[in-house]
């Protein structure tokens, strides 16, 4: 589920201890942590509306991992 | 045998590979490494199916470079969808050149393990300053270089100077022309017009002729034969994969730009030292702008030595000699003679100090 | 000027060494000891330091090191020279060698159970390193873990630790028989000095050993010893910002780095009592895993 919105060259890993999930870029070698569970992730992908729990910084940085809803991303595309 | 000539004969019999023992390769993959050639011997190994009965030494060095080789593939392919999107607004598409257009050109042998530090593009003269401000909105700037150097590259040559990406460190360097204007041989870009092809991901490249004269300019038009054997084996792996259409091809575009005679000197050098499969009737053809028996002996002594694979560890007085001549040579191409001349006082006058003073004085001590 | 060429044999490399520097030959010889040979069939890479020419031969003089032709760094005082062939070398594993994930931590174990210590510089890392490795620990590694792909095993690369600043003559204080280098001053790390570890961890320095868990040290005056465990995605965050390597071999250094956060504990500490700290890994990591 999670696979099919990650951006190109893009793969995760979900920790089990349940703390997080990272993402890896294999081209650029960016590498993010997000204290999200992959049941988050799934969360923010299918959201109908913004979580505004969630920091726009982290959204810029998340947005560059995975394919966000379009209305996280449409004030941000320069980025 | 020599070292440099082991090195040669690995290249056009790779399976002479499989006679050397674990300290016979020490020396081997030393140059190799040094010619930035390790990753394309690897892979030369590979598909004669070599690599695996290499001793373990050989095959630790090669396995390294080729996952340096590979990083670098992919990185170039992102880099270059980078610039095609970058340069979208502006209605500028890139022509990719050397190293990145043999990565990006799938089907080219010659983008297989090779590695280099810079990538090349070509860009439309009146496009210049347009690319050149969007890169630098774009997080690329130029390095710091002395003046003299920024207005001799913004004057006589056909490039800008290289800029950088500040954060991925990837230096691009962006040309106008192929071969510098003040040298009086640039050729008019719009013969290359019809030598263009666009690879499956959308990169635009020349197309094999036009790769190959480029490559061949850029390899006898020049002063510096640093990589030079690299370049010769880069050549050899174009012209065979040319076919007879490919080379008719390069040798009318040879003609129109002005380039046949460095055409008769690459296929001659590629021929005589790796054996590269030259067409007869080409060879005829090219026979016409051959020069003199005393001309051609000179050349010969200067490029069978420049050419060869290079480390000071086997360099003796004839190849110095031998680079200090292609270096005039290079330079009295490129240049009408009073500027050669200042370029030469400003750089030696340069060099002088450095002899001096040590090449440390003119850096900043880092600490 | 005469240049000596002598070798280095330290498993899984080997070095070629070649300096016209005399007191960077005797700090080796000090060192290394019987690593330093006269003769090895197979060198990795060939280094040199040496003296720059010119006028800075007499004036402030000056060391340029040399990966083969290649020259990495700008020239250095002469009296570093003995540090940047050390940094030299290293340059040479962490820009080469792709066929492990290379972490820039300590590695010290009992038996074949390691424990890793990835740290920025300034962190009492390298302090606490010589302290275990004199104090019954094993040495695997100063600088670079060399971590097998796809496994939990390190592959020893045992060489001197350097220390820094204020470290220096405590160590000196602690170790009075140890073998160290000349100091090397006011280098970007400060004062350094090279430290060659005890004769057991030389010769245990072709034994692997698996890693059974990860300490981000951190050296505080004032605080015996406080623990955190990290969350695995800290964990990993951490450790991922002090891999060398892990860029370019992609998702191989990733999945590494993955599947040894998923089998290992992670720890912050913050401590000054050295052998609190050592109580702490035998207890919690080395007895406590299987």
């Amino acid at each position: 589920m999670l696979n099919d919105a990650l951006q190109d060259h893009v793969i995760t890993h979900s920790f089990s201890d349940e703390s997080g999930t990272v993402f890896f870029n294999q081209v650029t070698g960016e590498t993010l942590g997000v204290s999200l569970s992959k049941e988050q992730l799934a969360k923010l992908l299918f959201a109908t509306e913004i979580d505004t729990t969630v920091q726009p910084e982290e959204i810029v940085s998340l947005s560059r991992m995975i394919k966000l809803p379009l209305f996280y991303t449409e004030s941000s595309d320069e980025f | 045998m020599d070292l440099a000539n082991l090195i040669i004969q690995l290249f056009i019999v790779p399976e002479r590979a499989l006679q050397l023992d674990e300290a016979q390769w020490v020396p081997v993959i030393r140059i190799l490494r040094h010619q930035q050639l390790l990753a394309r011997y690897a892979e030369q190994l590979r598909v004669n199916q070599l690599f695996e009965q290499l001793p373990d030494y050989a095959k630790h060095h090669m396995l390294n470079t080729e996952v340096l080789a590979n990083k670098q593939c992919h990185q170039v392919l992102f880099e270059a969808d980078e610039l095609v999107r970058l340069f979208a607004p502006l209605n500028v598409e890139p022509v990719f050149l050397k190293g990145a257009a043999y990565s990006l050109g799938y089907r080219l042998s010659v983008g297989k393990g090779r590695t280099y530090s810079d990538i090349d593009i070509l860009v439309p003269k009146e496009a210049i300053i347009a690319v050149e401000q969007r890169l630098s909105l774009h997080g690329y700037f130029s390095e710091p270089m002395s003046d003299y150097d920024q207005r001799y590259y913004r004057r006589w040559t056909h490039e800008i100077p290289p800029v950088r990406h500040h954060s991925r460190g990837t230096v691009l360097d962006i040309h106008h022309n192929l071969v510098p204007p003040v040298s009086g041989r640039a050729p008019e870009m719009h013969f290359f017009d019809s030598h263009l092809q666009v690879s499956a991901e959308g990169h635009k490249m020349l197309s094999l002729a036009g790769l190959t004269l480029h490559s061949l300019i850029h390899l006898l038009f020049n002063e510096d034969f640093k990589n030079a054997f690299r370049d010769l084996t880069d050549l050899h792996l174009l012209f065979s994969q040319c076919t007879e259409q490919d080379w008719q091809q390069l040798v009318q575009l040879a003609q129109q730009t002005g380039f046949e005679f460095e055409l008769f000197l690459a296929s001659r050098y590629c021929e005589t030292l790796l054996h590269s499969p030259i067409p007869k009737s080409f060879r005829q053809q090219l026979d016409k702008v051959r020069p003199n028996k005393l001309r051609m002996r000179l050349l010969d002594a200067m490029f069978l030595r420049v050419l060869c694979p290079r480390h000071p560890v086997i360099d003796r007085w004839p190849h110095k000699m031998a680079d200090w001549l292609v270096w005039l040579r290079g330079h009295w191409l490129k240049m009408p003679l009073p500027i050669l001349i200042w370029h030469l006082l400003a750089k030696s006058s340069k060099g002088l100090l450095v002899a001096l003073l040590g090449k440390s004085y003119f850096e900043p001590e880092r600490r | 000027m005469s240049s000596s060429v002598q070798y280095l044999l330290l498993p899984p490399f080997c070095f070629e060494v070649k300096t016209d520097i005399p007191f960077v030959a005797s700090n080796l010889k000090q060192v290394y000891g019987p690593r330093l040979i006269d003769s090895a069939e197979c060198p990795d890479y060939f280094v040199s330091v040496q003296k720059a020419e010119g006028i800075r031969k007499f004036y402030r003089p000056q060391a340029r090191f040399f990966s083969d032709q290649q020259e990495p760094f700008q020239p250095l005082q002469q009296q570093q020279a003995y540090a940047m062939l050390e940094w030299g070398m290293n340059w040479c594993v962490a820009s080469h060698e792709m066929q492990y994930v290379i972490i820039h931590a300590a590695v010290l174990a009992k038996g074949n159970k390691a424990i890793l210590f990835p740290a920025p510089p300034g962190s009492g890392k390298s302090t606490l390193t010589a302290w275990l490795a004199f104090h019954g620990w094993r040495l695997l590694s100063d600088e670079m873990a060399l971590i097998q792909p796809h496994s939990r095993q390190v592959t020893p690369f045992v060489r001197p630790i350097c220390l820094k600043n204020n470290s220096i003559q405590l160590a000196k204080a602690w170790f009075p028989e140890g073998n160290f280098s000349t100091v090397a001053s006011d280098t970007h790390k400060g004062d350094v000095i090279h430290l060659s570890p005890p004769e057991s961890s030389w010769q245990q320095h072709t034994e692997p050993a698996e890693i059974v868990g990860i300490v981000f040290p951190n050296y505080k005056v004032d605080t015996t010893l406080d623990i955190y465990q990290l969350t695995k995605t800290q964990g990993f965050m951490q450790f991922a910002t002090n891999a060398f390597n892990y860029g370019v071999i992609g998702t191989q250094g990733f999945s590494t780095l993955c599947n040894v956060i998923e089998q290992v504990p992670s720890f912050e500490i913050f401590y000054n009592d050295l052998s609190a700290v050592s109580e702490f890994l035998l207890q919690e990591l080395i007895d406590g895993s299987c």
